[in-house]
């Protein structure tokens, strides 16, 4: 089953590892560029409050325009879609 | 793609909707894992109940950096529940994965024939804690001590459930207040809400209408008066509208 999770804020990202964690195939879509960025690069680091820390990679990410408004998203939902 | 989590804030939902349209096909099941009310009736006006799962976490989390997440058991248990709209063999499909994954990623999840009491009991737990704490500047331990702040978390959750119940979910006050004595102890009691860290921390906009709003509105269809929370919401929205303009203690 392949996921894509629209919005990869705090929630989006938390839930998102533990699913990756799991080996799950997804993709991670939001707005944030950098957090994007430094995801595909490096991995994201995932701590379970206090102390278990994970270091997880794999996620394929993409980015939209902030408020999902320009019709000039559709390409990277396109990149979704292709991942 | 099979299927499409979304978990962008409630106002932007419908909008993120339209925007993943191509990555929507006729067998993508749409997931919403976002608090409050009503999020799954936007999911609907693009595909059909046997192709949409809704539900909620319990755990708080934080983004702290780009690239670093972390998430806090408040209270041990059960983190995530979820559910189909309608029973089908995609939602089966999308649902038992969802769910095998979470527990193998670390995350006891269940995935409900039937979410719907799960949501509503969230959703008033919320809307009675989050609005009174951020209104209040009290954690919730000390508003439920105060004879007045306890007073007023009853009325509002005496008008939740009168709503709940008009929805097919057979819920009671007294019932929700030992189920919340049970399960969580101190856990929600020693902290702010995220409704109070939006306002008086950050400023930010709150999810005051999937809370108490959509609580109002569900009243409103079914003819069940709801003054309290109405008061709750129209305070929260006019605050979250004017933050620039509050009083605030001179320096």
């Amino acid at each position: 089953v392949k996921f894509a999770m629209i919005g990869s804020g705090a929630a989006g990202s938390c839930f998102a590892a533990f699913l990756r964690k799991a080996g799950a195939d997804i993709t991670l879509v939001d707005p944030y560029k950098e957090h994007m960025d430094k995801v595909a690069a490096d991995g994201l680091d995932f701590t379970i409050y206090p102390d278990e820390h994970y270091h997880i990679d794999g996620f394929k990410t993409a980015y939209t325009s902030r408020r999902y408004r320009h019709n000039g998203c559709s390409h990277l939902y396109d990149q979704v879609h292709a991942a | 793609m099979d299927a499409v989590i979304f978990m962008t804030k409630s106002t932007q939902l419908d909008e993120a909707v339209k925007g993943a349209a191509p990555c929507i096909g006729p067998e993508t099941v749409l997931v919403s894992l976002m608090n409050g009310l009503g999020n799954e009736d936007k999911l609907l006006k693009v595909a059909e109940p046997e192709r949409v799962i809704y539900g909620s976490g319990v755990m708080g989390t934080e983004l702290l950096r780009p690239g670093a997440c972390e998430a806090s058991f408040g209270i041990p248990g059960v983190q995530m529940n979820f559910g189909p709209v309608a029973k089908s063999e995609l939602n089966d499909k999308v649902g038992k994965e969802l769910e095998r994954l979470f527990i193998e990623g670390g995350c006891e999840t269940i995935c409900w024939d039937d979410v719907k009491p799960m949501i509503w009991r969230k959703v008033i737990i919320n809307s009675v804690f989050n609005p009174i704490s951020a209104l209040l500047r009290l954690k919730v331990k000390d508003f439920t001590r105060d004879m007045n702040g306890m007073g007023l978390a009853i009325a509002t959750m005496n008008e939740c459930i009168a709503v709940a119940n008009k929805y097919g979910v057979p819920i009671t006050t007294p019932e929700l207040l030992a189920e919340l004595k049970d399960s969580s102890g101190s856990g929600i009691q020693d902290y702010y809400p995220s409704m109070a860290q939006d306002m008086l921390m950050h400023q930010r906009q709150t999810e005051i209408n999937t809370l108490n709003g959509a609580i109002v509105k569900y009243g409103k269809a079914v003819g069940v008066p709801t003054p309290v929370n109405t008061v709750i919401t129209q305070m929260i929205s006019c605050i979250q509208k004017n933050y620039d303009k509050q009083y605030k203690e001179e320096a």
